[in-house]
């Protein structure tokens, strides 16, 4: 059985298409329109993650969190606002929102948002990542590169950790070093470029490639293959 | 619901009739006060010396007519004289005469004796006194020798009733004038501010009278000259928003224009994809609906982006201090997989310190993803973006490509709302620049728009005030 997520959402064609787009990704969906609606089903059914839009009918999204969050309910919400302004996204998440999406969204971001909030409302350990035929096992601190173990340092394994993990992102080297030495002075100046140089050699042979952005960091990006 | 704060500047709204009439008033009413009591003392004074002659002379007649028979002194006066001595239609005299030598000889016991001896027994001597509990004038002579050579004090009490008449009629003269003057006074400053303040009241009704479209000047014949600079200020206003609701109404105009031409792109591919039920057919059209879509929401973005960064809106106390590295890397590298995807080299130079300035940050993030989306969307595929941040001569921000570049004819146009380069290719809303101009004027700083060094492309510069 799939995983029960609430929608309250009262712009009937926008929650329509979050719900059936949802239906496919293999959740089971209710969709609610109100407020007071949702206040009472969140009381009586158990969800594993809601998708609470803010200016709702008969009691705001606002107050259908505060409620919730009074009744101690650890379930994930996802607060959807068309409002973005930093107060109420603050507002929000001190009344318990986990996240939230800001008008209009892409169905792909808001299926990422609901996946990452569901995983961590489970506990899930953190899973390994797999881009280009390289696996990461962050479990195990191993990386695999066609079934055969890549040798890297931790430092080696922090860099490419954090790369895999906002692949197709920039990632600056203030950030990378913060994660190689959280805390701690920052690294000799070209000491994550030697990282990275090594980095890149020992993963030839996957599909992926680290790119360096000028003056910004590095993205690390999948590379089709020839 | 009451409001402790506008109920107590309600009760000290100041009212310029009740202001004048106490600025005026106070003044006038103590100096008259002290005006009376001065007149009072003068009037007392005239009267005592006018009527205390008589008295004197009452006193000097008595007192020939003392004379001494068989030893004694006795007065020697008819009966008849004596009454008329007691009495005239006013006043009732009293009067004593005692001897040294045999005490009390004639006239009324109860006279009062002076307060203090006299300093000058030569002179007679006044003072007030009172007799069957009636204010009483009093003169003491003091004859040194009397008819049997002992001293002789002759005394002649009045009662007052002559002397406060003068006094009052004194003071009626004088005072009743004075108490005219002021009410006077009052009454010319109640009418003359109601009549002072009738070009206000007129101006009142003037406006408030006229619709909220109405913003034609206010007619400042017959206003004071006193009012004329309210009026101008009140005309200058006017003027000021008529331009403002002016700009406003077109640019309404031209985001409802510009937001009705994707959605009629997305109607027309809707019942495009309605028509057919071949799925081949119909994505295509959801491919364009997603396009249309796309920039509706681009626009809409960028209108709530410009409301927000409109002077008036945003708030200066929401500043802070920025270093202008930081927020050009963070919002910079969100630009990175775009340009990625158009083969284009986006990178970035940081000043050697940091670049701080006051402001707010979630505009200055605004400011810089237009710049570099402009230079993304109109820069040419595999070209180049460079955002670099200088902290010297000021802190300033830098987006240069080397793209097609802006004419010089249109360096000025391109920042205002919906001015879009003739031939650029789709997407754009027409408001990024306009935003930069917007968000730049809400922190003090200045826009520059021309050609790198290199020769081809746009650069613009953002300079700003240091913090």
């Amino acid at each position: 059985m799939g995983l029960r997520i609430l929608i309250v959402e009262d712009d009937a064609v926008l929650a329509d298409g979050m719900s059936s787009a949802l239906r496919k990704y293999g959740y089971v969906v209710d969709c609610l329109a109100d407020g007071a609606h949702a206040d009472q089903a969140l009381t009586t059914e158990d969800y594993d993650l809601t998708i609470l839009d803010i200016g709702l009918p008969r009691m705001d999204g606002f107050e259908v969190l505060q409620r919730l969050r009074a009744r101690r309910k650890k379930m994930p919400v996802l607060v959807l606002t068309a409002r973005d302004e930093l107060a109420d996204r603050i507002k929000g998440l001190n009344l318990g929102a986990d996240d939230y999406v800001i008008k209009p969204f892409e169905l792909t971001e808001l299926e990422a948002r609901i996946r990452a909030l569901i995983r961590r409302s489970m506990g899930e350990a953190s899973p390994a990542l797999e881009i280009g035929g390289l696996t990461l096992d962050m479990a195990a601190r191993r990386v695999l590169l066609e079934g055969r173990t890549l040798d890297l340092t931790a430092r080696e394994f922090g860099v490419l950790e954090t790369l895999m993990s906002r692949a197709g992102r920039v990632v600056s080297k203030e950030q990378l070093n913060e994660r190689l030495a959280p805390g701690a002075e920052d690294l000799a100046e070209n000491a994550i470029e030697v990282y990275v140089s090594r980095l890149r050699k020992k993963i030839t042979g996957a599909d992926l490639s680290i790119r360096t952005v000028r003056g910004f960091g590095y993205l690390l990006e999948a590379t089709p293959r020839a | 619901m009451h409001n402790p704060a506008s109920n107590a500047s309600k009760r000290h709204t100041p009212s310029l009739r009740r202001q004048l009439l106490q600025r005026l008033l106070i003044p006038l009413v103590t100096l008259f006060c002290f005006g009376a009591a001065a007149s009072y003392y003068i009037a007392l004074g005239f009267a005592n010396s006018a009527y205390d002659r008589a008295l004197y002379d009452s006193a000097r007649s008595l007192a020939q007519q003392i004379k001494v028979v068989n030893g004694r002194t006795v007065i020697d006066l008819p009966r008849a004289a004596l009454e008329m001595f007691e009495w005239d239609d006013l006043d009732t005299t009293y009067y004593r005469i005692n001897s040294e030598s045999e005490g009390f000889v004639f006239g009324h016991k109860a006279m009062p004796d002076a307060p203090e001896a006299p300093r000058d027994a030569s002179r007679a001597q006044y003072y007030d006194g009172n007799i069957l509990q009636q204010q009483v004038r009093v003169v003491a002579l003091h004859l040194p020798a009397g008819p049997n050579g002992a001293p002789v004090k002759v005394q002649v009490a009045e009662t007052r009733n002559k002397r406060n008449q003068l006094v009052h009629e004194i003071l009626l003269t004088l005072v009743l004038p004075q108490v005219m003057l002021i009410a006077m006074a009052g009454v010319l400053v109640w009418f003359g501010v109601t009549s002072g303040l009738m070009p206000l009241a007129l101006l009142e009704r003037a406006i408030a009278t006229r619709t909220h479209r109405d913003l034609s000047p206010l007619p400042d014949r017959r206003v004071p000259a006193e009012v004329r600079p309210l009026t101008r200020a009140i005309n200058d206003l006017m003027q000021r928003l008529g331009q403002t609701l002016s700009v406003q109404h077109r640019f309404i105009a031209d985001a409802a224009h510009q937001l009705r031409t994707p959605i009629a792109g997305l109607k027309i591919q809707i019942e495009r994809a309605l028509l057919s039920t071949d799925m081949d057919e119909i994505r295509p059209a959801l491919g364009q609906l997603r396009a249309s879509a796309e920039r509706v929401a681009h626009l809409s973005n960028q209108l709530l982006t410009l409301a927000r960064a409109e002077p008036g809106a945003s708030d200066q106390t929401r500043f802070t201090d920025i270093d202008l590295n930081a927020i050009a890397r963070e919002t910079g590298m969100q630009w990175v997989p775009r340009a990625l995807e158009r083969n284009i080299d986006l990178g970035f130079s940081a000043s050697n310190e940091p670049a701080r300035i006051r402001g707010d940050g979630l505009l200055l993030q605004e400011l810089i993803s237009n710049l570099i989306d402009n230079a993304v969307r109109y820069g040419r595929d595999g070209g180049s973006i460079t955002v670099s941040v200088a902290a010297r001569p000021e802190p300033q921000i830098t987006i240069e490509d080397d793209g097609p570049g802006i004419p010089a004819e249109d360096r000025e146009r391109v920042f205002e709302r919906f001015y879009r380069l003739p031939d650029s290719p789709g997407g754009g809303s027409g408001l990024g620049l306009a935003i930069v101009r917007e968000i730049a004027q809400a922190h003090g700083a200045r826009v520059a728009l021309d050609t790198p060094e290199t020769g081809g492309g746009t650069r613009i510069r953002v300079s700003f005030k240091p913090a």
